[in-house]
C-alpha cells in the first residue's frame, strides 16, 4: 500500500464545499453514488492515486486519459464515463454513518469492488491509513516473496508485538492480500528478469511488492 | 458433418452471437470444425440455452430439410434468428431459423443457401445424440425388460435424432442385449457344435480341428461384445468404483445370458439398483454411445458430471468422445475438472457483459496478435487444478480470510525466527508453531 498525498485538488468545487461543511460545523448530505460531487471526488482520487487502488495497488482504470487534468474545468470533472473496477470507499466506516461526514476528503480512497465489499463495516486503526503524514509502507510492511504475501515488518525491529498485531489485522481489514495471485505473476516476472540481468520495464502497479522484494533479494 | 459456426441474432440474453468453433490458425486442424466444445460459465450465462439452440436448429433443419422441404415455414416461435454452418466434405453450408415478415402475418422458417435439395439432404444425414442434465435414471433395468411398451418402440439404432429428453434411456440397455444375446447364442451354438464332434469317435482329428479352428476364427474376427465393452470401456471407468463387467457365461439364471450384468472386482454380483447413482449414470450414457456407435454424429451433452467422484470427473470427456468416431461433442459443465480436459480453442466461457446485460465469450488469446495457437494465453490442460480454478474459473483469490491470515500469521513467524534474537529455548519453540501451522495450512517450506 503506496503512501499517498491527497494535497493535489482539482476537483476544486467540491472541496471548497466540503470545508464550508466543516468549518460550518454541518452535517454532510447523505452518501450516495448519484451526489453531483460523486464523480469529482473519484477522479480526483484516481488522478492522485494514479489509477491504482489504495490500498491493493491494483491497476483498477482502464485508461490514464480519464484522469488527465484536462478534463476539469473551473473545478469541475467534465469528462464522460469511465471504465474501472473501483468504488468510493470510506476508510473509517463511522464517518460515513453514525457521524455524518459522509464526504469527508480525509476519509475517501478509490478502492477494488470487491475489497471495499469485504471491508465493508469493519472497524479501522489508522496505523495503516496510506494518507497519514507519518506512514512509510516500507517501515511499516514486509513483502514475503514465497506466499506473496504482506505482514508487519518484523526485521526493522522498531515494531512492538502490539503494532505488529495491529498492522497485521489491518492488513487483513484493508484487504492489501486479496489481489495475491494477480501481485503474484506481476512481481515475479520482474523479479525473475532482474535475476536473468534484465532491466524490467517500470512498474505500473504493485510497486511496493516489487520494490520490498527488490530489497529484500539485494536485486 | 460438424458444426463449424452458430449465430444467434437475438435470443434470451444473446445478441448478435457468433461462436467460431473451428481449430485455429496454426493447428494441424486449422479452419476445420472442433472435435470436442465445453461451454463454461457462471449460472445463467446461457449454457444449456446454447445446447438447446443447437438442439432446436439441428432438430428443425433435419425434420423439414429430410422431408424435401427446403425454405420451409414452420410456423410462429419464441426463438430468433440463428444458423449453423455446418462442415461437410464437400465444404460447409449455412443454414438457419429465420423470421419471415409477410403480409398475412410473421413466420418462423427455415432457410438454406443451397438449392439442390438432394445434395443437401446427403450432408445433413447425421445423428443428434442430445443428453440433458435431468436424464431420467431407471431403478431398476431387468423390470423395463418386460414392459410391453418397450415392444413398440423403434429401433434406436434407426433412428436419427437420439434425444434422451423423449427416450427412458434405459431402452437402450434393451439395444445393446440384442447385440450381446445374438453374440452369446452363436457362441454356445458353435460351442455345442465341436462338442457333438468330440462326442462321435467317428469324426477325423482334421474335422475336430476345422471346428474348433472356425470357432477360434469367428471369434477373432468378431469381437466377444461383452468383452469388448468391458475391457475397452466401462471397466476402465467401473473399476474406480471396484465394479467390473461380468463377462464370464454361467448358467445359472436365465438371465445371465440376457442381462449385461455388473460385479464388484472379487466376483461378487450387484444388482442393478444398488448400484450408486454415480455408477448407473456413467453406464447408462455410455451404453447408447457403444450400442449405436455413433459415427459423423453430433452429440450434445449437458453437466457430464453429474454424481461424478473427482478423479472419474477429470477422465469422462475423453471416455465418452472414445465411443463415437468422427463426431462432434458440445459439453456443458460447471466442472473445472471436465473442463480440464479441452484444449482452450475448444472452451467457450460464457460472461455477462455488465454495461450491456448481454452474454459473450471471454476470448482466450491475445485479439490483437489474431486467433492464432501462438496467441492463446490458457491452455487449460497444462494447469494444475488449482491453476485451472484460478486461471479458467476465476477464482482467484484464498478460498476464505482465514487462510490469508494463518498466512500471514506464518510469515510473522518465519520472520521472528530469522530476524529477532531469540533463545534456543524459544527458536525450537517457534520452529514448531512454524512446521505445526505450514502443515495445517498445506504449506511447503522452502
Amino acid at each position: 500500500m503506496r503512501k499517498i498525498d491527497k494535497s493535489k485538488i482539482l476537483s476544486a468545487v467540491y472541496k471548497k464545499w466540503e470545508e464550508a461543511l466543516e468549518n460550518n460545523q454541518e452535517h454532510h448530505p447523505q452518501y450516495t453514488a448519484s451526489h453531483r460531487f460523486h464523480k469529482d471526488i473519484v477522479m480526483n482520487l484516481y488522478h492522485i492515486q494514479g489509477g491504482l487502488c489504495a490500498y491493493t495497488e491494483m491497476k483498477i482504470l482502464a485508461s490514464e486519459y480519464d484522469y488527465d487534468e484536462a478534463n476539469w474545468i473551473k473545478g469541475r470533472f467534465k469528462k464522460g464515463k469511465s471504465k474501472h473496477l473501483g468504488q468510493l470507499e470510506h476508510f473509517d466506516p463511522k464517518l460515513k454513518t453514525d457521524y455524518p461526514k459522509s464526504w469527508l476528503w480525509d476519509n475517501l480512497f478509490m478502492v477494488l469492488n470487491e475489497v471495499n465489499h469485504e471491508k465493508a463495516d469493519k472497524p479501522t486503526d489508522s496505523i495503516l491509513k496510506p494518507d497519514r503524514p507519518d506512514y512509510d509502507p516500507y517501515e511499516l510492511l514486509d513483502y514475503d516473496f514465497e506466499k506473496h504475501i504482506f505482514f508487519a515488518n518484523i526485521k526493522s525491529g522498531k515494531l512492538s508485538q502490539s503494532e505488529i498485531d495491529r498492522i497485521n489485522k489491518m492488513i487483513d481489514v484493508l484487504g492489501i492480500n486479496f489481489v495475491k495471485d494477480w501481485r503474484k505473476k506481476y512481481v515475479s516476472e520482474r523479479i525473475k528478469a532482474l535475476e536473468f540481468g534484465i532491466i524490467p520495464d517500470p512498474a505500473e502497479e504493485y510497486m511496493t511488492a516489487f520494490e520490498i522484494t527488490r530489497r529484500n533479494l539485494n536485486l | 458433418m460438424k458444426v463449424s459456426e452458430l449465430y444467434i441474432k437475438k435470443y434470451h440474453q444473446f445478441e448478435d452471437f457468433t461462436l467460431n468453433l473451428t481449430y485455429p490458425e496454426g493447428h494441424k486442424l486449422a479452419g476445420q470444425p472442433l472435435n470436442k466444445v465445453c461451454f463454461i460459465g457462471q449460472s445463467g450465462t446461457g449454457k444449456t440455452t446454447l445446447l438447446n439452440v443447437l438442439k432446436v436448429i439441428i432438430l428443425s433443419i433435419k425434420k423439414e430439410i429430410q422431408e424435401g422441404h427446403k425454405n420451409i415455414m414452420i410456423g410462429q416461435s419464441d426463438y430468433g434468428d440463428m444458423s449453423i454452418d455446418i462442415f461437410h466434405k464437400n465444404g460447409c453450408i449455412k443454414i438457419g431459423l429465420y423470421n419471415v415478415h409477410m403480409r398475412n402475418g410473421s413466420y418462423y422458417a427455415v432457410q438454406c443457401e443451397k438449392d439442390n435439395i438432394v445434395e443437401l439432404q446427403s450432408e445433413i444425414w447425421f445423428k443428434l445424440f442430445n443428453y440433458p442434465s435431468d436424464i431420467d435414471l431407471p431403478k431398476n433395468l431387468y423390470a423395463l425388460r418386460n414392459k410391453a411398451e418397450l415392444i413398440d418402440n423403434p429401433k434406436l439404432k434407426d433412428e436419427l435424432i437420439i434425444n434422451f429428453e423423449n427416450y427412458n434411456i434405459g431402452q437402450i440397455w434393451e439395444t445393446i442385449n440384442e447385440t450381446v444375446i445374438e453374440d452369446r447364442e452363436t457362441e454356445i451354438r458353435k460351442s455345442l457344435e465341436i462338442s457333438r464332434l468330440l462326442k462321435d469317435p467317428i469324426n477325423s482329428k482334421e474335422l475336430i480341428d476345422k471346428a474348433t479352428n472356425d470357432f477360434r476364427k469367428w471369434r477373432e474376427e468378431t469381437p466377444n461384445p461383452i468383452q469388448d465393452l468391458a475391457d475397452n470401456y466401462l471397466d476402465k471407468i467401473i473399476g474406480r468404483f471396484n465394479l467390473k463387467v461380468k463377462t464370464e457365461l454361467d448358467f445359472e439364471k436365465k438371465e445371465d445370458i440376457e442381462t449385461i450384468k455388473i460385479q464388484q472386482k472379487n466376483g461378487k454380483e450387484i444388482p442393478f439398483e444398488a448400484l450408486s447413482t454415480g455408477t448407473k449414470q456413467v453406464i447408462l450414457t455410455a451404453l447408447p454411445l457403444y450400442g449405436l456407435k455413433p459415427k459423423d454424429s453430433i452429440i450434445l451433452f449437458d453437466e457430464p458430471e453429474r454424481s461424478l467422484y473427482p478423479d472419474i470427473q477429470t477422465e469422462i470427456v475423453d471416455f465418452y468422445t472414445s465411443m463415437a468416431e468422427n463426431s462432434q461433442f458440445f459439453f456443458a459443465t460447471h466442472s473445472p475438472l471436465v473442463a480440464a480436459s479441452f484444449e482452450p480453442w475448444e472452451i467457450v466461457e460464457l460472461k455477462f457483459n455488465e454495461e450491456t446485460g448481454n452474454v459473450e465469450q471471454e476470448l482466450y488469446y491475445d485479439v490483437e496478435k489474431g486467433r492464432h495457437v501462438d496467441n492463446y494465453i490458457i491452455y487449460p490442460q497444462y494447469l494444475t487444478y488449482d491453476g485451472i480454478l484460478k486461471r479458467v474459473f476465476d477464482m482467484k483469490n484464498e478460498p476464505n480470510n482465514l487462510r490469508m491470515n494463518e498466512l500471514v500469521k506464518l510469515a510473522t513467524l518465519e520472520s521472528q525466527l530469522k530476524h529477532n534474537k531469540l533463545s534456543p529455548e524459544a527458536k525450537k519453540e517457534k520452529f514448531e508453531e512454524i512446521i505445526k501451522l505450514a502443515d495445517q495450512l498445506d504449506w511447503d517450506l522452502k
